[in-house]
């Protein structure tokens, strides 16, 4: 019988030869003629062919593929211009594989060979498979992997932070792939009111690196003229030939160079390529990708309460002070009436019509946005505002009082009432026409309005 | 007092918008409202400037809420080579 020791498929399968092979009986001994070994049945022979075959551990075959048939797991042969070898992927391990097997396809698998008795069929149980030649391509990643590495392609510090609120996204990627899709998709649930910008390119094939490398560099040099603020750059899962593109030195050239934070999301999570590496965030998922440049509108709306409750707050104490301002202005009114305090009672009664007026827009406001809270505490704002203020106002009162309105008169300070007796405060509130009273030191002076300054504001010192 | 373009379903109590409110960007906005915030904190503003502060800072959380509300998102492509050669993309005509 002839054989091959070279083929390790055929070696060391010596089990109907047991006796003349290498393994296991004593390699010389001549055949005992009086205590031959009982023969072997079918099952322990079988036995033994497994067992040998066991030894042969992890082999790597490459054939072309034929008689390939996918349900649960994938069965099909592997054969050469002389021989055919059947194999069977348990559909455990077909998840990992990263190549569709058809017909015809030039393919690696690694597995072990086993035989299977009640077929008589010897399969080898492939663990993986690639495609013919990928090993190429591995090699010329790990290549550039290595030089981008030592030329700082991949350093931390230089990846920057992501914007927290783009104003427009820029997507890289093919416009019909099921990528984009994802990524709008993502985008309309979480942020509608963030742009998209979708460019357009090819995301295999011969020329698609330069392609993508262009698209990147213009979106780059446009991103102020179109107010975008991020790029995502992504693909769908594929072959290692199939994400190709995203390996090529063009493409980490134009993302290393580029001023926009970059997030790319290419193939699936177990695949990386070199232009992730570079980007300033890898995402496993192009939904992942969107999910970094997308805010969460609830997340923003929570922020905007929280602002909301801090200037009703600070509202609320500027009231509360006014209040208090008001209310010891009162008590103050009843016991001096004098013009300055009158004049002062006015203003801040104006105020509190101000604030009146201001009100219930900011309720409406509120109510329709259902901050409770804000609404209640204004409520609560326009007593206490006022309080505080009276405290302030007393100190003035009494400083006033100690004054008395005679000696501002005598300083040359002038009171003057409209026809009804109410002092007046600002030009606009005497209509010219109007007839005037004002009071000096001495005596008073009746006028008619002929002029009005509206825009005029302080007094010189007289 | 010039009325700005009547909406119909502006009918509210609420008064519009100021125009320039109208226009700010989300980010825009709640940077005002921060510094308006910090400008109140510090305790400087009287009650007529704090008022109208409030009244400003309302314009900016409702401007706020308009744009979360926004419902429909604005999405235009091109091609990347056409992008490199300076064109626009498909209905980009409100670029700031």
């Amino acid at each position: 019988m002839p054989r091959n020791s070279s083929d390790p498929l055929i070696s060391g399968s010596g089990l109907f030869d047991a006796p003349q092979g290498n393994a296991p009986a004593p390699p010389t001994a001549p055949p005992p003629t009086a205590s031959a070994p009982p023969p072997l049945t079918v099952t322990e022979a079988c036995a033994r062919v497994r067992s040998s075959l066991d030894q042969l551990g992890t082999i790597s075959v490459v054939g072309e593929i034929s008689n390939f048939s996918a349900r649960n797991h994938w069965y099909f042969s592997v054969k050469d211009s002389n021989a055919v070898l059947n194999c069977v992927m348990w559909e455990r391990a077909t998840h990992h594989a990263r190549v569709e097997p058809a017909n015809g396809m030039e393919v690696v698998v690694t597995g072990r060979l086993t035989y299977y008795p009640p077929a008589a069929r010897t399969q080898l149980v492939v663990e993986s498979i690639e495609r013919r030649g990928v090993g190429g391509l591995q090699q010329r990643f790990e290549e550039l992997c290595r030089q981008l590495r030592a030329e700082g392609y991949f350093a931390e510090e230089r990846k920057r932070d992501l914007p927290a609120l783009p104003r427009r996204v820029a997507v890289v990627t093919s416009r019909k792939g099921a990528a984009l899709q994802d990524v709008l998709r993502t985008a309309r649930m979480r942020a509608p009111f963030v742009g998209v910008v979708v460019v357009e390119v090819p995301v295999q094939g011969e020329g698609s690196a330069a392609q993508v490398a262009r698209a990147i560099r213009a979106v780059d040099r446009r991103a102020s003229e179109l107010a975008i603020d991020a790029i995502i750059v992504t693909r769908g899962g594929g072959s290692l030939e199939d994400l190709w593109a995203f390996n090529e030195r063009v493409v980490a050239d134009a993302v290393f160079a580029c001023r926009t934070p970059v997030v790319a999301a290419i193939g699936h999570e177990v695949d990386v390529t070199i232009i992730e590496l570079v980007a300033d965030r890898r995402a496993s998922t192009p939904t992942q990708a969107a999910m970094l440049l997308f805010p969460d509108a609830s997340q923003l709306a929570e922020q905007l309460d929280h602002l909301a409750h801090r200037i009703a707050t600070l509202a609320n104490k500027s009231v509360r002070e006014s209040l208090q301002q008001l209310a010891a202005l009162q008590l103050h009114l009843k016991r001096a009436p004098l013009a300055r305090l009158d004049r002062a009672a006015r203003q801040l009664a104006e105020l509190c019509t101000a604030f009146e007026r201001l009100r219930p827009a900011a309720q409406h406001a509120l109510a329709n946005h259902g901050l409770q809270a804000l609404r209640a505490q204004l409520a609560r704002a326009l007593q206490q505002r006022y309080r505080r203020s009276a405290e302030a106002l007393q100190v003035s009162a009494r400083q006033l009082q100690a004054l008395g309105p005679r000696q501002v008169l005598l300083r040359g300070y002038s009171l003057t009432l409209d026809s009804r007796g109410t002092p007046l405060r600002r030009a606009a509130d005497a209509p010219v026409g109007s007839h005037v009273t004002t009071h000096l030191a001495q005596g008073a002076l009746s006028s008619t309005v002929t002029e009005s300054h509206t825009n005029s504001t302080s007094l010189p010192a007289p | 007092m010039s009325k700005p373009p009547k909406k119909p379903s502006a009918a509210s109590a609420q008064p519009e918008l100021e125009p320039r409110i109208a226009k700010l960007s989300f980010e825009a906005a709640i940077q005002e409202l921060e510094d308006i915030i910090e400008r109140m904190e510090r305790g400087e503003t009287g009650l007529e400037e704090s008022l109208k502060e409030y009244a400003k800072g309302d314009q900016l959380i409702r401007r706020c809420r308009q744009v979360l509300d926004s419902a429909e998102q604005k999405i235009q492509a091109i091609a990347g080579e056409d992008l490199d050669e300076g064109g626009m993309p498909e209905g980009m005509n409100d670029v700031r």
